[in-house]
Formats: C-alpha cells, structure tokens, sequence
C-alpha cells in the first residue's frame, strides 16, 4: 500500500499549488514525494518581544483555576431565587447542585443555561479533602448586565492536611467576564489546562496543557515549577503561539531564567519569561492551597 | 478556450491550424463508449439544468439547434451566471452532507428571533458549500479551498461567530475569523465541524474520517476489516488496542495522528455556545495528551493544524478526488474502477490547466459519460447499468426551476419548503437532510411524485394569476397569449407550441399537441380559461418530460 502510495504520489506535478515562499519542507525521505514540497513560514508573523509581551501579560492575569471561577459563579447563586434558576437545593450558602433555565430573578440576575457543580468537602483526621466537579454551559448576566460565560468542565481535589496539600485540578473550556472580575476572567480565557502541586515544606507545581485567548495562546509541556530548586525557575517546555498557527517552543533547562526558543527549525534564540511563569506558578498554587470555600 | 473552438470548426482542407497546445485540448473521448450523445438542444437543457438550476431560454435552444457549437459559448454564459455558484453549493452539499436541519445549538443559544431558526442553520451548513464555491467560480486554484486564509460568511454568522465581516454588507461575503485559527480554508470552517462532531470518546476521529472522504475519497469505513471487538471502555485502552491490535491499527495509525491535528475544534461541552463557536488555539497539541499521538499525515510528521491544509493540498489524492467527486454529481452516478482512464484524464486536464475548478467542469461537461443520451445499439447489460442516460430533477432544482418558469416558491413561515424536512418536502421530493439520507434520489419514487403535482399546481396558479389575470411580468406564458384567446387561434397555438419547447426542450408532436388542445377545452368548457390554463400548465410540470433532463 505504501509502495503504491509512493509512487502515485511521485507521479503528479504539484506545480502552483503552495502560495508560501518559506523554505521549510518536511523531507520524508522518499525522493520525489510532493509532501516534501509542503513548506511553513521560516520566521514567526509576530516579533519575539510581542510574543514574550503577550505571554507575559497572561501571566500576569494570573493562571486559571477553579476557585476564581466558584467565586464568580457564587455571586450569581448566592442572589438566586426559588424559581431561578431553580436548583433543588436553595441553600444560598452553597453553590452546589444542578440547574438548567432561562429565567431572570426579581432583582435582574439572568440564568441561561445549564449549570452542574458538585463540592464535598470532607474531614478524615487531620485531613481535610476536598472535590469539584463543574460542568458549565451558562450565560449569567448581573444587575450591571455583565455577562459571565462559562462552557467546559472541571474538576479538582484537594488534600490539606497540617503544613502539607496535594492538589491535581483541570479546567478546560471557554471562560469570560468582561469588566465583571478581576484576574484571567476579565476578559476571559480558554483553557484546557491539567496541574498538579504538592506541598510539604516546599512547593512544587507541574502544568500541562494550553491557556490563552484567541492567537495569544500558551501551552505547557512537562513544565515544572518547585520553588526548592533553581530558585524557583521553571524547568520544561513552554510554547507560546504565533498569529502564523505554528508555536515558538521554549526549553527551560539548567536553571536558567531563559529558554532557548526556536520556530519550526529557526533558532529564536533565548527567551526570558522564566521569572514571570514562575511567578505565577507559585501564585497559582498559592491560591489553589489556601482559598476556603465558606463563605 | 479559442484552441478547442478551433479545433471543433476547423475542416479538412482549410489552412493549417496554429499550433493548439495539449492543455487546451479536451480529454480524449472513448471510440468504443456504449452510448449516443443527446442532441444539442437535449445538451443545452441538460447543461443549464445543472449549471443554473434553470431551464434555457427557447431562443438559445434554436441557436443550438442550427449550430451545436454554440453550447460552449453558452457554457461560459452559464458559468459566469450568479446561479452558477448556488447551483454548485447544491451539488457539494449532495456529498458533504453539511446542510442539515439542525445542529448541537440553535438560534435559542444566540439569543436570536426564532424565525432565524431555518435561515441561522441553513448559513451554519452552507459555510463551507459556499466557501468551496467561492474558490471555484471565483477561478482561484482548487488548494485555496483547504490553505484560504478566509471564509464565505453569511451576515447571520458575522453577528454571532468571531468573524471578521465587511462593514455595510450583507449576504454572502469573504470573511476572517478573529478568533487565532491558522489558515486552512474550509478545514477551518465551523460549519464543517458543526456537521462532523466529535464525543468524549471518539477523540476528533470521526472529523478525521470525514476529512479523509471528502477530501482525498479515502474512506476508512470502506476498509474490509475483521476483528474480535475487544470490550474496553478507559481511554488508554483504546489507545494502546488501535496501536497493538493488527486490524485497529490498520485504519488508526493514520487516523489517529490526522484526528491528532483537529483538537482546535475540541469543545469541553458538546452543547454550549461559547465551545462551539470558538476555535481554541491552546488546545491544538491535546491530542498528544488524549490520543498519545502527534499530528502526521498518512505518515509524515505535521507541525500542527496550520500544516493540515498544506499536506491536503500537496497530497495527489486531493485533485484525483476532486475529479471524482464532480464526476459523480454531474455523471449522477458513483464512479469506480472502470472509470480510471476517463478520470486520470480529468485529472490531468485539471491539473495542466492549474486546478482551476471552472475548467475540470468544462471538461467532464464534455465527457462522454455526462453527454449520453441514450445506450447505443448492443451495448451491455452492464453499460445499460451503469450509464445514466437520463436524470431526474434535485429538490433543489425543482425548486429553482419553478421558481424560474412561474415565480412561485414553496414556502410556509418563511421556510424554504424544498430545503428543510422539520417542516418541509425536502427528502420526499428526493433531496436529502445529511443525515437519514445522505445521497439524492436518482429514480422517480411516490412521495417525490406526489410533491412535484402539489408543487406543479400552485407553479400554475401563481403563473396564471399573475401573468394572465393580474397582468404581471410574463416569466413562462408569451406576451401575445390572454385569456380571451381560444384553441385554434394563432397566437394560441403558438403560445402552446412554445411552452412545450420551453419545458421540455422540444416542440410537441401533433398528437400530443391535439391531446393538450382537447384537455384546454374541456376544462374551460367545464369551468373557464383561467382553470384551464392553471390545470394545463400543471399538467405539464407533472409531465415526465419536464421533470426528467
């Protein structure tokens, strides 16, 4: 089959039918083979200090995480009503529970949509754990007429027990609320982002997955942050997108607050964000380990 | 274009022709083809059914007639005719199947009216029709349509989806997503993604199948295949069964890495409006999380989805199955094996005239295949098979072509009733929804009978009404005919004449033209002229002769 798909595709000019002038191919080692004509820009679309601009930026809006979004989502459901949205649970010291509607309270809070969070919190001994579960695909609206959009889910447990935490949480989804909340809400966020932290006496996070808006996008790839070693700079891969569609990856080796960046085969390269991810990183964790979820 | 012409006039004898380059010359034909071409007047129906939706006017008919040529300058009219391009998002919709009634959110989730129930589906399933069309008609090269930058968008779309949408416009027009897609033509499109979904546990896989058939006629679910259904549920072990298992990894060791590349479009909520109307950018590389796979094609390492259109582009099934796809919605029947040669031809006409789609239609519209008229004498049972010697009118140009000849469509709360089948006739008048059917009828069948008389007869009414009693534009009826006319009258007669060549590309013959005389009568006498022109005209848009091309 391969042979035979090999020699159909060595047989057709592919004259005309790329408009790149980039001089990257992907040589796939068979002569003759057009795919070996495929070429992708040599150079990102954005300078290098737009992207370091950008990427820093969404760190500083800081990490998403489920306890931003619970404090959000709280201030719609602690001014609910019987009828709206309707959970089967009213308590309104509580955010738990299940409902779908399309309904205003009396004092303006629009509910549209579905929501479905679950929270247990447990003590075992000096353990105290606790789990979120989210499925979100809402448009809350407030008294101002700031729009909260939540679509995804999530989840997350956490294990305090005495000066220790273990956490391992993903948020994936689309997450907005302009001028509504500070931090990565405002104005939003897509994420489909896995991490882990643990806590005993130091801290150490390990981030996987994607963050960004739109174009302005990063991705973590075994990135790890302990704030025990080098300093608390970053070890592993980041990649930060380009307006092009293809990533810059990022190395973070040595303890180095710099990483040798390339672009497809172009090296770029260092670039420094290692001191604001770790930042907020260590930010990150701090709010995932010490928010409370009484109110 | 001067260089076929030429060669189709020239005669023994006369001067030397200028040298013709074999680009412009048309595929061969087959000496030993199994059927006889219609005649141009048949020809120029059948082309202007399929190129416009329309039937072609009387006096192109009679140009025809006394000069066959003349079909291919009227080929290049019909092609530079605005419903050239509806009419080609008719037939890709035939086989992208993209225009369905309904998708995971409606116009409830935009917070729009509900009478933009029908229009906001019928513009999510068109974008990729129309952004497909747009490279074709607008002569740009076919790889635009899988590495375009842009897409067509209905100002539906513009409101609710981040689009980029010229300011002042309306309709259908070139638009950017803003939301950080790479370029990638119609695999960047919702529309397409919206159709071909993806669940929790299918990991993007169908979308790829879905791109491996429309694009490059690679079906995966045509792969003979036979297995032991392992009984696994976690994804790892689906995983690890289509990398280890011989028979899963056959289809799944391209699937997978295509399905890899697709994880923009991965929505955390199968059912929520700001999942589905977004790309996601920072989800481009989850598949090597979900799928343990990094994007490839078919083997070659892609650096992500902005390479997906690039390797769709470069890959020689992409033209090959182009050529087969306009084949089969022109030839109305599905291609296979013994269609090689014809094909390769097709295909290399195509790719020496620089994929441009407008010249791959002028080929096949010159194929053997597509002119038949009828099985020539001791042809096989198998030719007689396989040759479609005669086609049937769409939904959608049964539509078009009443809507052309009386005015008149078909609709009930604004609703295109040819065009949807929650409250429409779309699938019994022999379309198809996408979804329960997903090819169009080829044979007359009861329900489509059925609707071409309740259609025939309020086409009739609206042409007699507003032609003949309130005075209105004539579109079928003559300008000499009114109702105070009578059988045997000049113009009378002649209007008749005329409608016949005008509905079925040829006069009547004395017989039957004494038939429809007699019918004419009985019904005025029985009622007046009004009914019986309505009866007569419905009469013939029910005739096989009409709705048959």
């Amino acid at each position: 089959m391969l042979i035979g798909l090999v020699a159909l595709l060595a047989c057709t000019d592919q004259s005309g039918t790329s408009s790149d002038s980039g001089p990257s191919g992907t040589d796939t080692g068979l002569a003759g083979n057009p795919l070996d004509d495929v070429t992708r820009p040599d150079a990102p679309e954005q300078s290098v200090d737009d992207l370091v601009a950008g990427a820093a930026a969404l760190f500083d809006r800081g990490l998403p995480e489920l306890f931003t979004l619970r404090d959000a989502y709280a201030s719609f459901l602690y001014v609910r009503e019987p009828e709206c949205p309707g959970t089967p649970d009213n308590d309104p010291e509580r955010v738990d529970g299940i409902w779908n509607n399309d309904c205003q309270t009396s004092d303006g809070v629009g509910f549209y949509g579905t929501g479905i969070w679950d929270e247990l919190e447990e003590t075992a001994g000096d353990a105290t754990t606790l789990t979120i579960d989210l499925l979100a695909s809402w448009e809350l609206t407030d008294v101002a007429g700031r729009v909260m959009v939540a679509g995804g889910e999530a989840d997350l447990t956490r294990v305090l027990e005495g000066d220790t935490a273990s956490i391992s949480t993903f948020l994936g989804g689309t997450y907005t609320y302009d001028d509504g909340w500070s931090g990565w809400l405002d104005p939003g966020v897509e994420t489909s982002l896995f991490a882990t932290v643990d806590v005993d006496g130091a801290t150490a996070i390990s981030l996987e997955g994607g963050v960004g808006w739109a174009a302005e996008a990063v991705r973590f790839n075994g990135l790890t942050v302990a704030s025990d070693t080098c300093d608390g700079l970053p070890q592993g891969g980041l990649e930060l997108r380009d307006t092009s569609g293809y990533w810059v990856q990022v190395a973070f080796a040595g303890c180095e607050p710099c990483g040798a960046a390339t672009f497809l085969d172009t090296d770029l390269g260092d670039i420094c964000l290692g001191e604001a991810l770790a930042h907020s990183a260590l930010a990150y964790a701090e709010l995932l380990t010490s928010t409370s979820v009484s109110r | 274009m001067t260089g076929w012409l030429l060669l189709v006039l020239g005669c023994p004898g006369d001067p030397p022709d200028p040298p013709v380059e074999d680009t412009q010359a048309w595929p061969a034909q087959d000496p030993d083809f199994p059927g006889e071409p219609l005649a141009a007047p048949a020809l120029l129906r059948r082309i202007s059914l399929d190129l416009r939706g329309q039937l072609p006017q009387v006096d192109d008919l009679a140009r025809v007639e006394a000069d066959p040529a003349a079909v291919d300058d009227l080929i290049d009219a019909y092609l530079a005719d605005p419903a050239w391009r509806d009419r080609l998002v008719d037939l890709f919709a035939e086989q992208w199947l993209t225009r369905v009634d309904g998708f995971n959110i409606d116009y409830t989730d935009y917070h729009l009216e509900p009478a933009l129930e029908h229009p906001l589906d019928r513009a999510i399933g068109e974008e990729p029709l129309r952004l497909l069309a747009h490279v074709a008609t607008e002569d740009l090269p076919w790889t635009d349509a899988v590495t375009a930058d842009y897409t067509v968008a209905h100002d539906l779309l513009a409101a609710v989806w981040p689009l980029d949408y010229p300011a002042g416009e309306t309709g259908w027009q070139v638009a950017r997503y803003t939301d950080g897609r790479p370029a990638g033509g119609v695999l960047m499109t919702n529309g397409l993604w919206w159709r071909y979904y993806t669940t929790p546990n299918n990991y993007n896989r169908t979308r790829a199948a879905a791109l491996a058939r429309l694009l490059l006629c690679d079906d995966y679910l045509q792969r003979p295949i036979a297995f032991e259904a392992p009984s696994i549920l976690e994804r790892e072990d689906v995983n690890a069964a289509t990398r280890e298992l011989e028979s899963c990894a056959g289809c799944h060791s391209t699937l997978d890495p295509m399905a890899s590349a697709l994880f923009g479009f991965w929505w955390f909520d199968l059912y929520d409006t700001a999942e589905m109307t977004r790309y996601h950018p920072e989800r481009e590389q989850l598949g090597q999380v979900y799928l343990e796979m990094a994007p490839s094609w078919y083997g070659v390492p892609m650096a992500g989805p902005a390479d997906l259109g690039r390797f769709v582009a470069a890959d020689s099934r992409f033209p090959a199955c182009t050529v087969a796809r306009l084949a089969t919605s022109l030839w109305r029947r599905d291609t296979d094996a013994s269609d090689f040669t014809a094909l390769k031809e097709l295909e290399d006409y195509f790719e020496d005239h620089e994929l441009r789609y407008g010249e791959l239609v002028r080929a096949v519209l010159h194929s053997d295949d597509y002119r038949v008229g009828a099985l020539s004498d001791g042809a096989t049972d198998l030719a007689a098979d396989r040759l479609v010697t005669s086609r049937i009118l769409s939904a959608e140009q049964l539509a078009s072509v009443i809507e052309q000849l009386t005015g008149f469509r078909w609709t009930w709360d604004d609703r295109d009733e040819l065009a949807n089948d929650e409250h429409g006739y779309r699938i019994l008048a022999g379309g198809l929804d996408g979804i329960d059917v997903a090819r169009p009828a080829i044979h007359p069948t009861l329900t489509r009978t059925l609707v071409i008389k309740r259609l025939g007869q309020a086409g009739a009414d609206a042409a007699v009404r507003g032609e003949l009693v309130d005075g209105g534009e004539r579109l079928l009826f003559g300008d000499a005919l009114t109702l105070d006319l009578r059988p045997g009258d000049e113009a009378f007669d002649a209007e008749l004449t005329r409608l016949h060549t005008r509905l079925f590309g040829a006069a009547p013959s004395a017989e039957r033209l004494a038939a429809d005389l007699a019918f004419w009568t009985q019904v005025a006498a029985a009622a007046d002229a009004q009914t019986a022109w309505t009866s007569l005209v419905a009469v013939l848009l029910r005739d096989p002769a009409f709705w048959t091309y």
